[in-house]
């Protein structure tokens, strides 16, 4: 029995440990906080191990442990901000479709994240898995449990917020958006 | 430099497809368009080109962070000392060792309402905790007490007699329900019941000689635990806990005011596919009438 459970705890570390580093970097950047972001990846690990029987060797580990990492990051949230997931008003967002700020040429690590961290964590999350991590638009619809429509309208909100928040360290640098120019407010 | 050609609206177009394009999402006619479209427009190629590297800003920046060494011997450990959920059959075995050591002389002595905790066979108990064990045995008990026990399974209600049991609210069940399961499945009953001074909604539907129950009853402060990570999140969305009690599974789900199951002698995957499937419908009809 002994001998068994040793098997299977080595078939779990070796589909699923690979991927820790990613899980790790997921949920820093979605929770912000290095302690947490390890508690929250170590859960996920046990649930993960807990629901092994329910893993189907050669299908997607990968997806798997994603969608039980966000299982447990929005739990936590939940516990302990007592709230659900707030909406951000997407419709205020379309405004934003009509112009491309510049990006800067060179963005240093510090700036990028800095203006990530200032997007909604429902647009960071798709952004994350789909431009970071490449996981298929169907790959984070299911880690996230949306539909794929979602999963590329997020998508798509994500990255133009991103790409404004980068315009305005840009303009910082003393190059003018096209919204400063009066197009596309 | 942005040099927008909005001439024949193709620009628009394509830069609605740049990020899609970078992921490699596109289709191959669509993929080919972009292509061939960015080679002649300087302004689309140079968005593009400010797009990919945004992307891989991130992506540095993002994978310039690892995980600490001890993490990843902290996960060790607890696996170590952690026992997992078995795999079905290895439940279905222990469940059937229990049967054969006392769990029938069990369910007899819960039957008559004696309710002694769900049989703890080794390597089952890490499925499910107290709570949900406790709030999974009001679904069973319905079942067990009145599809069975009553007797209720051996008889055929008429689609007159089954929408006048259950009432205006609750009707549209029966449609939903068979719409959402193979048609081998014939719901037989469809009524209201009381169990232990509490009113259910149920259906008893047969496929041959199984028997299979959908209970729905209003909670009464009762609720899954959320801690329940083991529970099957598949892709409905909704979590399903799930447990055995002797020869039966049962699989249960919540909304904001009503609690759920699935409950049958059919193998336990079978029972949660079941109930997977029927979990995102009956959610929405339970929130309908809460509304």
């Amino acid at each position: 029995m002994l001998f068994r459970r040793s098997a299977r705890a080595d078939e779990f570390e070796s589909a699923a440990l690979p991927h820790m580093n990613d899980l790790f970097r997921t949920a820093l950047r979605v929770i912000g906080n290095r302690t947490e972001a390890e508690d929250l990846v170590q859960e996920a690990y046990l649930q993960a191990w807990k629901s092994f029987h329910r893993f189907e060797p050669g299908t997607n580990c990968r997806a798997w442990l994603y969608k039980i990492l966000f299982h447990v990051i929005h739990h936590h949230r939940r516990k302990w901000f007592n709230a659900k997931l707030v909406k951000e008003g997407e419709e205020i967002l379309e405004d934003l479709v009509a112009y491309e700020p510049p990006v800067p040429e060179h963005l240093r690590d510090a700036e990028v994240l800095s203006a990530f961290e200032r997007i909604p964590q429902q647009y960071r999350e798709v952004v994350l898995l789909a431009d970071v991590h490449e996981l298929s638009y169907k790959e984070v619809a299911l880690a996230l449990t949306i539909p794929v429509g979602t999963v590329m309208s997020r998508l798509s909100r994500g990255r133009k917020l991103l790409r404004r928040e980068l315009a305005a360290i840009a303009e910082g640098y003393g190059i003018k958006s096209a919204l400063a120019n009066g197009e596309g407010a | 430099m942005n040099v927008v050609n909005f001439q024949d609206g193709q620009c628009k177009r394509i830069r609605a497809y740049l990020d899609s394009y970078l992921n490699n999402e596109l289709l191959v006619e669509t993929n080919h368009e972009v292509l061939k479209h960015i080679e002649r427009c300087n302004g689309c190629a140079g968005l593009l080109e400010a797009r990919a590297r945004v992307k891989e800003a991130l992506q540095r920046a993002v994978r310039d962070d690892v995980a600490p060494p001890e993490l990843r011997a902290r996960i060790q450990k607890q696996i170590r000392r952690t026992t997992p959920a078995t795999r079905t059959w290895l439940v279905a075995a222990a469940a059937a060792v229990a049967l054969l050591v006392g769990g029938l002389g069990a369910l007899k002595v819960w039957r008559a309402g004696g309710h002694p905790e769900l049989p703890a066979a080794p390597g089952v108990a890490s499925v499910f905790n107290e709570q949900n064990a406790s709030v999974l045995k009001i679904g069973i008990g319905d079942h067990v007490h009145c599809a069975i026990d009553s007797g209720m399974s051996r008889l055929r209600f008429t689609e007159e007699e089954m929408a006048i049991k259950m009432g205006p609210d609750y009707r549209g069940l029966v449609p939903l329900v068979r719409a959402r399961l193979s048609s081998e499945f014939e719901v037989a009953v469809a009524h209201r019941c009381t169990f232990n001074g509490r009113e259910f909604v149920h259906l008893i539907l047969k496929k041959d000689a199984r028997v299979l129950s959908v209970v729905i009853t209003r909670k009464s402060g009762e609720s899954f635990s959320k801690d329940d990570f083991a529970a099957d999140i598949g892709a409905t969305g909704v979590p399903i806990h799930e447990s055995r009690m002797s020869e039966l599974g049962v699989a249960g789900f919540e909304t904001r005011d009503y609690l759920a199951f699935v409950v049958s002698d059919l193998a336990a995957e079978q029972n949660r596919l079941i109930a997977s499937s029927l979990a995102p419908a009956v959610r929405d009809f339970l929130a309908k009438l809460d509304a």
